[in-house]
């Protein structure tokens, strides 16, 4: 064999080689490697089939008797508050993928030609770095199911009934999820929040309780628990939802989730619900852990409502139980 | 030679010693026995409280203004068995699947600019190490097919866009597609934060972070 043509194959060799470590390298968006075990396995409703609705009636409790008048009548009504669901909240590790069906093709569809610096979202506490720093994607929706309680003879505080609908996609905000500067220059709580610490100071206003801090409004947590910090990055993308500021969202969820009010896991183990920043968070930890960092809830505000006399309304936070 | 040192040996001077040392030393052993056996704050009281005194049961007879019904708790059990069933039902049934759709438009409220400008404006000093060198665009897209970034912006490495109006919410993988980048929604209130006034507007921060250069274009 020539030497001149072994010089020649062993440069094309390399040239190849180089072509392609710097192909794969290169910010694309990667090959596919086929949907996950959890990409529309589940359903809105089968959703609300495993929806903890034993929660209605065990927060159900009559708060006093409220007397009222519209002018010309007096109204007497019994004044009553209780947790209802009121949206869906969903954590991934994978971006533009959904456990949600009715979901599958639209977040699929969404998915750009090109993910640029930013696309990952794969970092969790198993990534042997050292670090408890986990990212998720999440998404909120809207969805007030209709329980049957409307017209029951024990009054119940029910929210009006909505659609489904998608409020907030992460990736549409990757700006503001990924980068806590947004939220600093918007949000007035994020100040706040920084200066202290929900380990030694949970104020139910900026924190869930012992869980972690609301703000900034981020997809990245250090929580020790995989479960729990999917809670807390659920719990920030609602109130990026509920109240917007200088994060983009589809439309506004109107029930921002506070501190006291509940949060019941669905995925990857259906609980029951827990009030958000509770002390005891063993219950929704507990076998809790996804292999696929893939986590869903329904989010159950608390309600109050007296019959002619205070509408159906959301109430403030409170401390955890 | 005279001396003022008391000695017992001297005329009165027993009597002179007891009211030198013995009277202190006697008012001090009566304060010592005058204390309690029992050491306590002043807050404290002594011993255990006496139960107070039940006040005096009313004579009176206070009959209630309106109509009042017995709780019958056969009849509560019955409708909270009731509202259970009803509930069981309900989720055993399941609604109708939701309609949910991408195919609106996304607006956040910037109007569009109407003459091209350059401007200046400060940022927030608490922010500048966060902020510097970045570039943002905030685009208005009336037409996917037809959409593109001025020159200037073609090859900004790491450029943002926040798409600040779209027609159908669906077409931002398109978008990215034209662009060769990924695309994000912008809101009005980051775009006021950073002092975007219409869009479409490219800001260029300073390499300092405390300034920003803002582009606006038609």
């Amino acid at each position: 064999m020539p030497p001149s043509f072994t010089k020649f194959a062993s440069l094309a060799a390399s040239g190849l080689l180089a072509a392609v470590g710097a192909w794969a390298q290169s910010a694309r968006k990667p090959d596919s490697v086929g949907p996950l075990p959890f990409e529309g396995a589940d359903s809105v409703t089968s959703v609300l089939g495993r929806t903890d609705a034993s929660l209605v009636l065990r927060s159900w409790k009559a708060k006093g008797i409220l007397a009222c008048t519209h002018g010309f009548d007096v109204r007497v009504c019994l004044w009553v508050e209780n947790a209802y669901p009121s949206g869906i909240f969903e954590v991934l590790r994978q971006p533009y993928k959904t456990q949600l069906a009715e979901m599958r093709g639209m977040i699929q569809g969404l998915e750009p030609a090109a993910w640029g610096p930013l696309g990952s979202s794969s970092h969790s506490p198993f990534s042997g770095d050292g670090t408890a720093l986990q990212f998720g994607e999440a998404r909120v929706y809207t969805y007030v199911p209709d329980l049957g309680l409307y017209q029951s003879d024990v009054p119940v505080a029910v929210p009006s009934r909505s659609q489904f609908q998608p409020d907030y996609v992460s990736e549409l905000d990757r700006l503001g999820w990924r980068s806590p500067w947004v939220d600093r220059l918007t949000c007035p709580e994020t100040i706040l929040a920084g200066l202290k610490s929900c380990g030694g100071a949970p104020d139910p206003v900026t924190c869930a309780g012992t869980w972690g801090s609301y703000y900034p409004r981020i997809g990245g947590v250090v929580h020790p628990s995989p479960a729990v910090g999917a809670a807390l990055q659920a719990l920030r993308a609602g109130r990026a939802a509920s109240r917007p500021l200088g994060r983009a969202v589809l439309s506004t969820y109107d029930y921002e989730p506070r501190t006291g009010h509940y949060l019941q896991m669905i995925e990857p183990v259906a609980k029951l619900g827990i009030s958000i920043g509770s002390p005891f968070p063993e219950a929704l930890d507990l076998g809790a852990g996804s292999r696929y960092g893939n986590y869903l809830f329904v989010h159950f505000g608390i309600f109050e409502y007296c019959s002619g006399c205070l509408p159906v309304r959301l109430v403030e936070e409170r401390p955890p139980q | 030679m005279p001396s003022d040192r008391i000695s017992p040996t001297r005329g009165g001077s027993f009597l002179e010693t007891v009211s030198l040392f013995g009277l202190p030393a006697l008012a001090a052993a009566t304060f010592i026995f005058s204390l309690p056996g029992e050491t306590r704050s002043q807050g404290e009281p002594s011993g255990f409280p006496s139960p107070p005194e039940p006040p005096p049961l009313c004579p009176g007879r206070h009959p209630g203004a309106g109509d009042s019904t017995p709780v019958d708790l056969a009849e509560i059990r019955r409708a909270y068995r009731e509202i259970e069933g009803d509930v069981r039902r309900r989720l055993a049934r399941g609604d109708a699947p939701p309609a949910a759709s991408f195919a609106r438009p996304y607006d956040a409220g910037l109007p569009a600019c109407r003459e091209e400008a350059t401007r200046s404006v400060e940022l927030p000093r608490t922010e500048t190490s966060r902020l510097r060198g970045r570039r943002l665009c905030f685009l208005r897209v009336s037409d996917p097919a037809r959409v593109g970034l001025p020159p200037e912006l073609e090859n900004v490495p790491g450029l943002e866009i926040l798409v600040a109006s779209i027609p159908h919410l669906g077409d931002l993988p398109e978008v990215s597609r034209r662009l060769g980048r990924p695309v994000a929604l912008g809101s009005a209130g980051l775009a006021r934060a950073l002092g975007v006034r219409c869009a479409s507007t490219w800001i260029v921060v300073s390499e300092k972070g405390d300034a920003a250069e803002l582009h606006e274009v038609r």
